[in-house]
């Protein structure tokens, strides 16, 4: 009797701790007020900067989110911890994450580590897929191509993801490289995606973004105005801790 | 097995705390002093990263993550210091040679072959070398010994606490590395086994034997497994979904990992079919501000190559000895069999997890095979742990980081990485 009670006890206390596990993660999640893009009239943030959108989602301190990020980049090149060997600087160091050295390079790992994400979708143009991916240029993109940093899922995609949980949305300019934006406002508005902020980025500190890609975002931007409230967004000093 | 003069259970246990003291000193003497190897750099970061932020990363991020719980913990109660980082080891790795003679003396029978085995890993270079690293793998041997243990005394005792112990023990060596699952099946079956067999029992009573099992060495070690990852789930906002892709891209890299520095890895031994064979080595070969700083674990061929014969000998006399070296002959088999016909590089740090068996198993055939003659007996023991003994001068030496100014430097230079010829 008092193993079988033991037994029960156990697979009763197991079992709730790993439910609660599971909620205490998904709850451990912040965001915003989510709505369907097909819906009318849905909040949009013009940002100048890539590390803008950063600040934008630091500022409403959302949180273990998925990001789906449109553009040609992936802007993830890590950055380097000191090279000390003193064991209280290592430990000082990785006690708290500075994102001081955020940049356009850099601000979608930089989300990762400071837990604004917690998966990454990049979309990128058919085009510019291929020639990552170095697959033949006349061929079609027959699957996505999935990776991890470190088990934290990233995945590049041609298209626009499905899934039930809002996201955060940036749609930087270098994604019109290869895509016109009456093209990409149908792929979005008859989507079933749910974002709770939806971010479109000039990406003014980034040197590898044409002249035209920003006229083609800013066309994007008219296009959507029909549908979307859009609206510039400008850091304040306090929420970005990036170099201006 | 052995069958030879019982020890008193009070010189044992006296036996035993010496050895342990000795294990301690050995792993403690010169710490401080001892550079820091680059995965120890890396182990205090991620274990910070991990503990604040809910990261895996850099250094072995493939393994499961109680090493960064634990030295978190360590650093926070003894300071950001070579103490601090290392202390977990050093506790974990001096408590291995205690539970490996609490558990050989459960499973050889033989008081004198526990203190031996228990002064094996106490003095083998190995077992120092890393006991002396903030990494985990003095986690492994410590926390399945310690499953082995408490799942004996419930042989022993039939109370529940020492079933449950036994299933949280494991559960924590399951979240220092995968490997400790083996060994954990192999006595949930050996349990089940004597548990449905017992005479005298009701079908329902075998049934709430094989039910409390079930919740103990299956769902509990796999509960505390789980839990050990809490900081991913709470600071990163995973949910279970997630974590079972983790569990599977770790996975993946397990199957094919090859060390961050692989020039270097292809330098060390990493044939586990070599471990009882011959001499075999695991080397960190530094440079601290241009000069030399290297720690080289060398195996001791006077205990370790008495491995197969040892082993091959209690096969052999099995019958003779009405198979009561089966759980060693077993335990040995399935925590070095998977090493073995891996198909990966395996270094020889995972030989930690295997050697406590193997010295159970090469004391347990010492002791039996010396003469009845009690003269003779000690004088043959004396000899052999001389030899043991100063052959583990200079391994411990090399263990520690110490000695490369003296005649062991051409040794270390073997193992000097190219890149610094």
């Amino acid at each position: 009797m008092k193993k079988l009670a033991a037994s029960l006890l156990i697979l009763t206390l197991s079992v709730a701790s790993l439910v609660l596990l599971n909620r205490a993660g998904i709850s451990a999640r912040k965001e915003l007020q989510p709505f369907p893009l097909a819906r009318e009239r849905f909040p949009a943030f013009l940002v100048k900067r890539t590390v803008d959108t950063y600040a934008l989602w630091k500022e409403k301190q959302v949180h273990g989110r998925v990001v789906v990020h449109l553009g040609k980049y992936l802007h993830f090149m890590e950055s380097e911890p000191p090279g000390t060997t003193l064991i209280p600087e290592v430990v000082k160091y990785h006690s708290h994450f500075d994102d001081t050295q955020t940049s356009y390079k850099n601000f979608l790992w930089t989300a990762l580590q400071t837990n604004i994400a917690r998966e990454i979708i990049t979309v990128i143009p058919p085009e510019d897929f291929k020639i990552r991916f170095a697959l033949p240029k006349g061929s079609p993109v027959r699957s996505d191509v999935s990776g991890h940093e470190y088990g934290s899922l990233r995945t590049f995609t041609t298209r626009l993801p499905s899934g039930t949980e809002p996201i955060l949305l940036n749609i930087d300019a270098s994604f019109f490289s290869s895509t016109e934006p009456d093209k990409l406002l149908d792929s979005l508005l008859k989507s079933a995606l749910k974002a709770d902020l939806v971010t479109i980025c000039l990406a003014e500190d980034n040197p590898d973004v044409t002249v035209s890609d920003r006229q083609k975002l800013l066309e994007f931007v008219k296009l959507l105005s029909q549908h979307a409230e859009v609206r510039p967004f400008v850091p304040s000093s306090k929420s970005i801790a990036v170099p201006q | 097995m052995t069958q030879t003069k019982k020890i008193s259970p009070r010189t044992f246990y006296a036996g035993l705390v010496l050895v342990t003291i000795l294990a301690a000193f050995l792993r403690t003497y010169w710490l401080s002093v001892t550079q820091p190897t680059g995965d120890e750099y890396y182990t205090i970061g991620e274990a910070f990263d991990y503990m604040t932020r809910g990261h895996f990363g850099l250094v072995m991020w493939h393994h499961p993550k109680l090493r960064n719980i634990l030295v978190f913990g360590s650093l926070k109660l003894l300071g950001a210091n070579l103490a601090g980082m290392r202390g977990a080891s050093v506790l974990l790795g001096t408590l291995t040679a205690t539970l490996t003679g609490l558990v050989a003396r459960r499973l050889t029978k033989s008081d004198a072959a526990a203190l031996l085995a228990a002064l094996f890993v106490a003095v083998d270079a190995l077992h120092i070398e890393f006991s002396r690293q903030a990494v985990q793998e003095e986690y492994v041997p410590f926390f399945l010994l310690a499953g082995i243990y408490f799942a004996l005394r419930y042989l022993e005792d039939k109370t529940l606490w020492p079933l449950i112990g036994s299933g949280v023990l494991f559960g924590l060596g399951l979240a220092s590395k995968w490997s400790v699952a083996i060994p954990l099946v192999l006595a949930f079956c050996y349990l089940s086994w004597l548990g449905l067999r017992q005479r005298g029992l009701t079908t329902r009573e075998k049934a709430s034997e094989l039910l409390f099992l079930i919740a103990a060495l299956v769902v509990l070690p796999l509960t505390v497994f789980v839990l050990t990852y809490y900081p991913w789930f709470l600071e990163r906002g995973y949910e279970m979904g997630a974590w079972l892709t983790s569990q599977k891209i770790m996975y993946a890299e397990n199957l094919v990992h090859k060390g961050a520095n692989q020039a270097f890895a292809q330098m060390q031994d990493h044939n586990p079919l070599l471990w009882f064979l011959r001499p075999v080595t695991y080397a960190d070969f530094q440079m601290i501000q241009g000069r030399p700083s290297p720690v080289l674990g060398v195996s001791n061929p006077l205990v370790w190559l008495l491995t197969l014969p040892a082993v091959l000998y209690l096969m052999y006399t099995i019958r003779r000895t009405h198979w009561q070296s089966l759980p060693l002959l077993a335990l040995f088999w399935c925590s070095y069999l998977p090493f073995a016909l891996t198909k990966r590089l395996i270094g020889v740090n995972s030989s930690l997890a295997v050697t406590p068996f193997a010295f159970m198993a090469i004391a347990s055939v010492i002791i039996g095979k010396l003469p009845q003659d009690k003269r003779r007996r000690n004088y043959y023991l004396g000899v052999y742990l001389g030899l043991v003994l100063l052959a583990a001068v200079p391994l411990y030496a090399m263990a520690i980081g110490l000695g490369y100014e003296t005649f062991l430097q051409p040794v270390f230079e073997l193992y000097r990485p190219a890149n610094e010829r």
